[in-house]
């Protein structure tokens, strides 16, 4: 029974220890919740997003995403910015910000190390709607979009791209 | 637009990311994000450029001097102006950002000003102790206005490495290159 009792505490002990990081440093919840209160709506259900995600190359990239529809407050980018000021920590660089008064949109790129990959958020709030997207760069990710843009250089440099040079 | 984009990318994944510093002019950047369509501000600091070194591997030899380019740096900062009208900055203002890069400090490599376009475009160097310590550019269009600031050693035969990588095409530094934009040859001033 003593046995039973320590390794059942130990088991909570480390599930605390796992759980406690993960929920601490849910930076992308703050947002969304920061997000949710200057709308007035919680963010839109996507039904078997996960299982999705799963089936595609960006599984190991860790998505998490919030959408808000029929939006009826509008953001500025200092007003996007402000919003996520106390809702984010510190870690987090906002590193791209575009703000575009002919479409009114706009978005703020924030980035941070999550061990020695990158996480980023990508906040884009225009008319009607807001989305916040939390993605995880692993290296291995990394790795295969470094090879894809070094193959697409390549096929620059022997004309094989279409004319604007950005590719498909 | 689309070199900005290009250019953006390259700063992302090749030479990095830089700590909330400024521009090398003491200018009222505010002034054109109030009257600008579109505004585009990307800030590298020190942490974001150690971040984005983690997308170099080791292993490849280009990488890895590209890797090298990147610890360096201090910051790299861009601000893009799109306005949906003509005159939003003046020819003053543009004047005024020229005469604070001052040399000995820092020295002019290329000014183009095309006509045909009405686009203007200046690319200056910082050296000190007779190393590249930091290069601007000011891209002037009739309806556009772009600043540059990459603040940190910068060696332009290494930076050709990038070339080739990154969605880059392979550009030719050479020093001839180098050399001739010194003299302002072609359509630079």
């Amino acid at each position: 029974m003593k046995r039973q009792l320590l390794s059942l505490s130990l088991v909570a002990v480390l599930v605390f220890a796992i759980a406690m990081p993960v929920y601490a440093g849910d930076d992308f919840n703050s947002a969304v919740d920061r997000i949710s209160e200057r709308v007035g709506k919680r963010p839109m259900h996507i039904p078997f997003l996960g299982l999705v995600l799963f089936f595609t190359p960006a599984r190991g990239a860790h998505i998490k995403l919030a959408t808000f529809e029929d939006v009826h407050a509008s953001f500025t980018l200092a007003e996007l910015e402000s919003s996520m000021g106390g809702a984010l920590s510190p870690e987090w660089h906002p590193f791209v910000k575009v703000d575009s008064r002919r479409d009114h949109e706009c978005t703020i790129i924030y980035a941070r190390a999550s061990g020695s990959d990158m996480r980023l958020m990508v906040i884009t709030a225009e008319r009607g709607e807001v989305t916040v997207v939390q993605l995880d760069v692993p290296k291995k990710l990394q790795g295969s979009w470094m090879d894809d843009t070094k193959h697409r250089a390549k096929n620059s440099r022997h004309g094989e791209m279409d004319g604007d040079g950005d590719g498909a | 637009m689309k070199w900005l984009v290009r250019m953006v990318c390259v700063l992302l994944l090749g030479v990095g990311f830089a700590s909330a510093q400024e521009f090398p002019w003491k200018v009222n950047l505010d002034k054109f994000a109030a009257e600008s369509s579109e505004t585009v501000d990307v800030t590298l600091d020190s942490n974001m450029l150690n971040l984005a070194k983690n997308f170099l591997s080791d292993k490849d030899a280009d990488q890895r001097q590209a890797r090298d380019i990147v610890s360096q740096l201090k910051g790299i900062y861009v601000r893009s102006y799109e306005f949906d009208k003509t005159g939003v900055y003046t020819e003053a203002d543009l004047e005024s950002m020229r005469a604070q890069l001052k040399s000995p400090e820092w020295n002019r490599i290329v000014g183009v000003k095309s006509k045909r376009d009405g686009e203007t475009d200046y690319v200056y160097i910082r050296q000190t102790g007779g190393k590249m310590t930091g290069l601007a550019v000011i891209a002037a269009e009739p309806r556009e206005l772009t600043l540059v600031y990459i603040d940190g050693p910068i060696d332009l035969q290494k930076i050709s490495v990038l070339g080739g990588q990154f969605g880059v095409p392979r550009i030719d530094t050479g020093h001839a290159k180098v050399e001739d934009s010194h003299k302002g040859k072609g359509e630079a001033e």
